[in-house]
């Protein structure tokens, strides 16, 4: 007998004992039943614990249904046995038992799949216990005042992400809805999260009026919201952050254990203007990280608002620590000046003599010990203590990244990337890290697809269309490509600003060595020394040397490149044992044609720090 | 990385090699599409040893 006779002969097997009917009846029972589990029971309060035994049961239920469909029939003389059909001539049919078999297997794996979210599933599962703050709206006269309500939401955020098992969106994605017209039900989606809190803050002379509402993501219902009248002083104000943030984690069923209500509880100073400073200082810190241009001016400004907090309370260990933290980004990324790293050494000390488990001191020491000391080992340690304080930070998670890196943990970094990313998933800065660690384990599918993410995020931002030139080389090795990113960049951005990015040896030899900008190099050269002071002084003087050897004018390139030589040499008289400054004057010996002098910068800088101990 | 280029610019092209094939055999921010495209490297692309590092880590 032919297979499609024997299959025929099943399916009408499964019509005569009307195992069809009773599926499709037993569907749409479960299905009407599933649409009122999900339109009413979170609305009634029913525990979400019900809605997933239900439909488990009735994902149980349906091959039991099936094998009694099969086995038994209804009757005007009541449930009987179905009988066998006889057999006939034209098909042999399959035994009872075997067929039986074959309905209930394919029925439970249904039922499994159906159950674990193959059927009828439309969104992933999003955790009860996840949450976007969403910036509170600055109802005052004064825009000054801007720093003051962003303030209060990132303090509430952090509160919030103290409690176990809670998610709470990182500040650069949220940040991003400031002023939104867009529906809370796209936002909730767009973050992946349960609950979004917003509100509103106004501020009158010595009052505040604080209005603060959860919101379910998927329903739009309000789940909580106060209004608090209090007057600006110290102690109002925490308090009042602390008990938006109980009553969130009440109205969420978090638990809330002693000791993260404690720390709630903390105050970070107990004068009022020193912490407004303090928050002015957060806000510059933030503008100046990650970026090229304004990033020191913003950072200096941050020195300042730390500095005056301290003046103001000379016990205010958290604006030590961020002094520290900002002196560190200052030191590293733009003024390589040793009383800078000195200053911020003193700063993280004192923070962490005022209070040896502050969190953002354990953070500022380890991005110090990171970035000016080069112990990674150290750093690690500085930020698992810091850990403790600051769960489920983005920021954190994305510097262990970085030293993870370092030390060639590459699996580990990427990890902690991918964990930043999914906590602040809108976040520029993170985004890019993780693609810079897809690009040195050689992922370029991975990268890609980071990247388009990235794109869609911050299509302005020439670093990520740098980053894309990178890819472009790193993976196919193709410059037309890589020339058509650079063009395609220009709808958004001056490509001059895009080549003058990068991360790695292209900060010094640059993407002009492939020809990227060749066709009006006198242009670049003019753009680019219009907007010196947005690189560093040794890779200006670098890309300017390759762009006047590229124009034909080697005298011109070696005049810039013996002033990188000059630069350098005098930057490492202070910092001796600095092997970058080291390698980029081995770089600069190179391009000037002094080959021993080039050789032995270079091995100093190997020797000064190998890639066995530091992998990037 | 830097190393690499150094002993490229300087002509010594198996120094630069060998330090080309340590850098591809770990991750790094190269590869070998990378080096055949940069012009800075091209004078190494024609010692004998370069054809040896395309086979080795051809793939």
């Amino acid at each position: 007998m032919s297979e499609k006779s024997s299959l025929s002969a099943f399916i009408d097997e499964l019509r005569r004992r009307r195992v069809f009917r009773v599926a499709a009846f037993y569907g749409g029972i479960a299905f009407v039943i599933i649409q009122i589990i999900d339109g009413t029971f979170e609305v009634m309060g029913i525990p979400a614990w019900v809605s997933r035994l239900l439909i488990i049961l009735l994902g149980v239920g349906f091959p039991v249904a099936i094998g009694l469909a099969w086995v038994f029939d209804i009757t005007p003389e009541g449930i009987v046995r179905t009988q066998s059909k006889t057999t006939t001539k034209q098909a042999k049919p399959l035994t009872s038992n075997r067929a039986l078999i074959v309905i209930t297997v394919l029925a439970i794996a249904f039922g499994i799949w159906g159950s674990w979210g193959g059927a009828g599933r439309e969104d992933d599962p999003i955790s009860v216990l996840s949450i976007a703050v969403l910036p509170f709206a600055n109802l005052s006269d004064s825009r000054e005042d801007e720093y003051f309500s962003d303030g209060i939401t990132e303090d509430i955020m952090a509160h919030l992400a103290k409690i176990d098992a809670m998610l709470v969106i990182g500040r650069t994605s949220v940040m991003q809805y400031k002023g939104t017209t867009k529906r809370l039900r796209d936002i909730g989606q767009e973050l992946g999260v349960a609950s979004l809190l917003e509100g509103s803050i106004r501020r009158v002379g010595g009052k505040v009026r604080i209005v603060a509402q959860l919101i379910d993501a998927r329903t739009e219902k309000h789940l909580w919201a106060e209004t608090y009248d209090r007057e600006v002083d110290e102690a109002e104000i925490f308090a009042l952050q602390s008990d938006v943030a109980r009553r969130i984690a009440h109205a969420l069923e978090a638990e809330l254990l002693p000791a993260v209500q404690r720390s709630m509880e903390i105050k970070p100073t107990e004068n009022l203007e020193a912490y407004e400073w303090f928050l002015r200082g957060n806000e510059f810190l933030r503008q100046g990280s990650f970026t090229v241009a304004g990033g020191k001016s913003q950072l200096g400004l941050a020195v300042k608002a730390y500095q005056r907090a301290i003046d103001l309370d000379a016990v205010f260990a958290a604006a030590y620590a961020r002094l520290s933290y900002a002196l560190t980004a200052l030191y590293f990324f733009h003024e390589n000046r040793p009383p800078l790293a000195e200053q911020s050494q003193q700063a993280v000390d004192r923070a962490l003599e005022l209070n040896p488990d502050l969190a953002l001191g354990h953070l500022a020491m380890g991005y110090y010990q990171n970035l000016v000391q080069r112990n990674f080992d150290a750093a690690l340690q500085s930020y698992s203590r810091a850990q403790g304080g600051l769960q489920n930070d983005s920021e954190l998670l994305s510097e262990i990244g970085l030293v993870q890196m370092r030390q060639g943990k590459w699996e580990q970094a990427l990890s902690n990337f991918k964990g930043a990313a999914e906590i602040d998933p809108r976040s520029p800065a993170i985004n890019q890290r993780l693609v810079n660690g897809y690009l040195y384990v050689r992922n370029y599918s991975d990268a890609a697809a980071t990247l388009k993410n990235l794109e869609s995020l911050t299509p302005d931002d020439p670093a990520m269309y740098s980053t894309k030139v990178e890819l472009a080389l790193l993976e196919k090795g193709d410059v037309e490509i890589a020339g058509s990113i650079v063009r395609e960049a220009t709808a958004y951005v001056d490509p001059v600003t895009v080549m003058i990015q990068g991360n790695q040896l292209i900060h010094r030899l640059g993407y002009w060595r492939f020809g990227l900008q060749q066709e009006n190099i006198e242009n670049t050269i003019a753009t680019y020394s219009a907007r010196r002071s947005e690189t560093g002084r040794q890779k200006y003087f670098f890309s300017l040397g390759q762009l006047y050897d590229l124009s034909q004018q080697p005298s011109m390139g070696e005049a810039y490149y013996d002033s990188a030589r000059m630069w350098l040499q005098d930057q490492i008289l202070s910092s001796p044992g600095n092997f970058a400054l080291q390698a980029d004057l081995g770089l600069a010996y190179a391009l000037l044609g002094e080959k021993d002098k080039a050789i032995e910068a270079g091995t100093r800088s190997k020797t000064l720090m190998p890639i066995s101990a530091c992998h990037w | 990385m830097v190393m690499a280029y150094i002993y490229t610019m300087v002509g010594e092209y198996e120094a630069a090699l060998e330090e080309f094939d340590l850098l591809l055999s770990i991750p790094s921010h190269t590869s070998l599409a990378w080096l055949e495209a940069d012009p800075l490297l091209e004078p190494m692309r024609n010692h004998p040893k370069y054809k040896d590092l395309l086979v080795k880590y051809a793939d």
